[in-house]
Parts: C-alpha cells; sequence; structure tokens
C-alpha cells in the first residue's frame, strides 16, 4: 500500500486534489481511498488531505501517520516532514530546496491561473517523481473532475508540474 | 470489472436513489448528510429522475412529506444526520407505527451538546426503538448495494427502513464503487405495490386513527411481528441479491470469526481497520476474528450467538452511549454471549481510532483483562 499526506492551507486545493487522484486510482481498476481531515473549514489554516493507493480493497480509514510521499502545498506549515517513512519522499512547493524534491507550483499557478492554487501542478509533480499512477489516468480524472476552461487550465497545471518538477 | 467509479458514501447514496427512482422525495440539508438531497436535485434538474422532490422548511416537516407520500402508495426517501434526526424524532414512530415503507439514508454524527460535526452513532442508536429497520455500512460500496435491499425488505414487511453510514468517514471519503446494471436494479427492485393508499377514493381507508387501550396494543405486537419477519426475509433477499452481485450481505458479516479465540465486535467503517488488526496478528499466529453487526433493527441474536459459541473473549466496541447503562450494541451481545467480555466506547465526536488501540483491545483479552465498566479508547 502506497500512502500519501498532502499537506496545506485551506483554500489551496488538499482536499481536490485527493479527489482527482482517487478517480486516476480508478481508471487504473486498482484500490484506493481518499479523504481530508474534516474540521471547521476556514481558509488559511493548516489541513490535511490523504490518498491511500493499494492493489486490494483498502480497509482502514483512520489518518496516516506515517506517509510514503508528503506533498506540501506550503513550506511555511509546520513540521511538514514529521512521520515519513525511512524510504518516503517528499516533494514541496518551493523555488529551491537541497533536501526534497520540489516544484516552483507558485509561480506556474500565477502564471496559469492568476492565483496561488497549487494543488493540481503538485500532482504533476507527484506523478513524475513518484510514478505512483499513469501521467493520462491523472489527465483523464482532471477531465472528470472539471468541466470547460477550468479543466484546460488544470490540465496546463499538471503538464507544467510534471515538466518542472526536481 | 463491472462499472466501477470512484464514489463517495452520498454519491453512492444518490447513485442508488437515481437507480430506485422514488416518487416523492422529501429532504432537509444537514452535515454530513446534505450531498444526498444535493446530489439528487442535481440528477431531477438533469431529468435522470422522475421524482419530486419536496424542500420543506425543517427535517420534521421532511419525514412528515414522506410519511404523507408512503401514506398515498408511492415509493418514498429521506436523508439527514444527528440534530436532523432528534428533529424528526417525533414522526419516526409515525411512519413505523403506520406501517409505511420508506428509505432514510443516515450520515451519522454526534448530537449537541457541545455542537460537532463528527461521526458517532448516537443519532440513529438514540431511534433504534422507533420501530425502524436499521443498516449500519462499512462503505460506500455497502451503502449502494443495502440500498436496494433495504428497500426491498421495508416494503416486504411494511416498516420505514434506515440505511446508515459514518459521517464523512464513508459520507466523505472517496473508494471504488461497483455500479451495477440499471436494468438488473430495475429487476431486483420492482414496482412497489402498496395496499395503503390514501388517494384510492374508490377505496377510502382510514390512517392514523385514534387508538383505544383495547387496541394500541395489538398494533404494537403487529411491529413486533413485522420485525420477527423482517429477519426471515431479509436472509431471503440479500440471497437473492448475491445473485446479481456475487457478493452476500449476511445480517452479521463473520471476518476470521470461526476459528477465533478472541473476537471483536463492532459495526459501520470501524469494522474495516479490525479486519486489518485481525490479518496482521493471525500472520503472529494469534487467533483472533471480527464480527460485524451489519443488521442492527431487527437485532440477529440468533446469529451471534452462533458466531460467538466458540470464543474464548469478546470485546465490543460502540461510538455511542446509553448514559447510565451499557452501550447499545454492548448490551444486545451481552444477551447472546455468556463468557469474558468487555464494552469499549470509542470515536465520540469523530475521535479516530488507530491500529494500535484495537490490537490493545487483544491484547487485553489475551491476558484476561476484563472489566465490569466501560472502557474508553481516546
Amino acid at each position: 500500500m502506497i500512502e500519501v499526506v498532502v499537506k496545506g492551507r485551506g483554500g489551496q486545493g488538499a482536499k481536490t486534489a485527493v479527489e482527482v487522484l482517487a478517480r486516476a486510482a480508478n481508471h487504473e481498476d486498482k484500490f484506493f481511498l481518499a479523504y481530508p481531515e474534516f474540521g471547521p473549514e476556514r481558509s488559511g489554516t493548516p489541513i490535511n488531505a490523504y490518498f491511500k493507493l493499494n492493489d486490494t480493497l483498502v480497509r482502514s480509514r483512520s489518518p496516516i501517520k506515517s506517509p510514503d510521499i508528503i506533498l506540501v502545498l506550503d513550506t511555511s506549515l509546520d513540521k511538514f516532514a514529521s512521520g515519513i517513512k525511512k524510504k518516503g519522499m517528499i516533494i514541496v512547493n518551493s523555488v529551491d530546496e537541497k533536501k526534497y524534491h520540489f516544484v516552483d507550483a507558485e509561480k506556474i499557478a500565477k502564471e496559469i491561473v492568476g492565483r496561488s492554487l497549487p494543488n493540481i501542478i503538485m500532482l504533476g509533480a507527484l506523478v513524475k517523481i513518484t510514478k505512483i499512477l499513469k501521467k493520462e489516468s491523472v489527465e483523464k480524472a482532471i477531465k472528470d473532475s472539471f468541466k470547460g476552461k477550468i479543466a484546460d487550465m488544470n490540465l496546463k497545471c499538471f503538464d507544467e508540474g510534471f515538466k518542472n518538477a526536481k | 470489472m463491472q462499472n466501477r467509479k470512484a464514489m463517495n458514501g452520498m454519491s453512492a447514496a444518490v447513485e442508488a436513489l437515481r437507480q430506485i427512482d422514488p416518487e416523492v422525495i422529501a429532504a432537509y440539508p444537514i452535515t454530513p448528510a446534505t450531498g444526498i438531497p444535493e446530489g439528487y436535485s442535481k440528477i431531477l434538474a438533469e431529468g435522470k429522475v422522475t421524482g419530486e422532490l419536496i424542500t420543506v422548511e425543517s427535517e420534521h416537516s421532511a419525514l412528515s412529506a414522506c410519511v404523507g407520500a408512503a401514506a398515498c402508495g408511492v415509493r418514498t426517501a429521506t436523508a439527514t444526520a444527528s440534530q436532523g434526526l432528534a428533529y424528526m424524532f417525533e414522526v419516526l414512530g409515525v411512519a413505523s407505527g403506520l406501517r409505511l415503507p420508506m428509505l432514510m439514508y443516515i450520515g451519522n454524527r454526534a448530537l449537541s451538546a457541545p455542537i460537532n460535526i463528527h461521526c458517532d452513532h448516537s443519532d440513529s442508536m438514540a431511534a433504534r426503538d422507533q420501530g425502524w429497520l436499521q443498516f449500519y455500512c462499512e462503505n460506500a460500496q455497502e451503502v449502494y448495494d443495502l440500498s436496494f435491499i433495504a428497500l426491498r425488505l421495508a416494503e416486504e414487511v411494511k416498516l420505514p427502513v434506515m440505511v446508515c453510514m459514518d459521517g464523512f468517514i464513508t459520507t466523505h471519503t472517496y473508494e471504488p464503487v461497483e455500479v451495477l446494471d440499471d436494468k438488473k436494479i430495475k429487476h431486483f427492485v420492482g414496482s412497489y405495490n402498496s395496499k395503503v393508499n390514501l388517494f384510492d377514493f374508490k377505496k377510502p381507508i382510514t390512517l392514523g386513527h385514534f387508538a383505544m387501550p383495547d387496541s394500541y396494543f395489538e398494533f404494537k405486537e403487529g411491529q413486533e411481528k413485522a420485525m420477527e419477519l423482517a429477519l426471515k426475509r431479509y436472509e431471503v433477499l440479500q440471497k437473492k441479491f448475491s445473485k446479481i452481485r456475487d457478493k452476500e450481505y449476511p445480517a452479521v458479516a463473520r471476518y476470521k470469526v470461526s476459528q477465533a479465540d478472541y473476537v471483536i465486535v463492532t459495526n459501520s467503517s470501524t469494522a474495516g481497520l479490525v479486519k486489518d488488526v485481525v490479518n496482521k496478528l493471525r500472520e503472529d499466529g494469534f487467533k483472533v476474528g471480527c464480527l460485524k453487526i451489519r443488521m442492527f433493527r431487527p437485532f440477529p441474536h440468533k446469529d451471534v450467538v452462533d458466531a460467538l459459541k466458540n470464543a474464548k473473549g469478546v470485546a465490543v466496541l460502540d461510538r455511542s452511549m446509553s448514559f447510565g447503562s451499557m452501550p447499545p450494541m454492548f448490551s444486545e451481545i451481552k444477551n447472546c454471549f455468556f463468557g469474558n467480555i468487555q464494552s469499549y466506547v470509542f470515536g465520540l465526536g469523530g475521535r479516530d481510532i488507530f491500529e494500535e488501540d484495537i490490537k490493545d483491545v487483544f491484547r487485553k483479552m489475551e491476558k484476561k483483562d476484563y472489566s465490569e465498566k466501560i472502557r474508553y479508547i481516546k
């Protein structure tokens, strides 16, 4: 089983990101669970969203304590690397980073969306670096999740995230 | 794979409602069940269903409207949670007392006070003696599949039914759901031929009349007889459904119980976690199992007695309380098992539960560590 935690702030699309991953996993006939931690939702407050991917039925709905992968939408979050498994991978939204994989999602989002919306860009980086799902499955899932111009914009975001991830 | 979709518990319920296509849906939105009336109104606007959606000003009115619709002989459904169910309370007994079948989804959520939107079972457990059939679903697939079995059962025994799923944990989690072909579902649920129809003016009937001490008693006896019948008919219907699903949904689901020394009894989504732990402990040679109570009303006592007959120890994990007494599910299991048994309460107001908590429950049974008091997993 692969356990992914998306760490972000309310409004950055962490919940939407794991829903897209769920649809992508479904296109590959894999088993999965995708859910955020629900609280009193407010913009700007820390939020974790979880994604569990497996070849057989995923049963446990507990929050993920030690993830294989952490996707960090905002590096100002406190102790974002905590709990990561020994051979785990961390991908951050950052201009430059020595310890972790990174992509400058902030810059790409401002160019494409016009505001800070790093979620789908970070999924591009996730797919490129971890290869847990196929690029085509996520693209299909983006088309399932959004319509018209919003879908096109998100496909562009995903592609840029994929290309620029390091 | 047939037709597999990424859905959450609420969208699985909406998909079931699309296929059932009840004549009347009346609902008032409340977290975490809002996605059901919301999703239904969307498919109604898209012309995918033909029913009438009655948007009301309260849950009391929502259930009253369902009672009215069912009294006119049509299929009807609603969805609610927590305070919404509490607000329906007066009408719950009216629906069951008038012997009107209807389908109600519950997104299980804690009751106030203090106010909390997260999962526990205090809402539907508080309504367990109101004459409704009750099912507790582990995941969205069960929500979808049980919708059809529960509806048919309700119509056969003329009682209303609650299909409960864990608030957020199941209502809002995306997971794979295998959707059956519309034709197969239409064939399974058939058309509803009610004997009660207040709109049939050629055959006028009285419904909800005053009952004196000389007759009220018999009405209640009748409800209990219907519950007894429901136990038998459920088994028949779930077997019939298994022909289109290739999977059985017994009233009590046994997971590695037959050879187990120690068994955890629980319901809803937590059964998934317990099964995971059972598999891990089995790898280490521990004889443990999980018994999931899928049908809580009527309560399948005989099945539970049979399932637990070889157990050396039993722990019951309740997600609600019965203040001043033992928790609801524990009290039922205690009637079925006379050996070492321990009551646990967990997850109140959405408190998370982890693998370690479950392992600890099994460890305590192995050490013969039992108490007469409730233990809390916090």
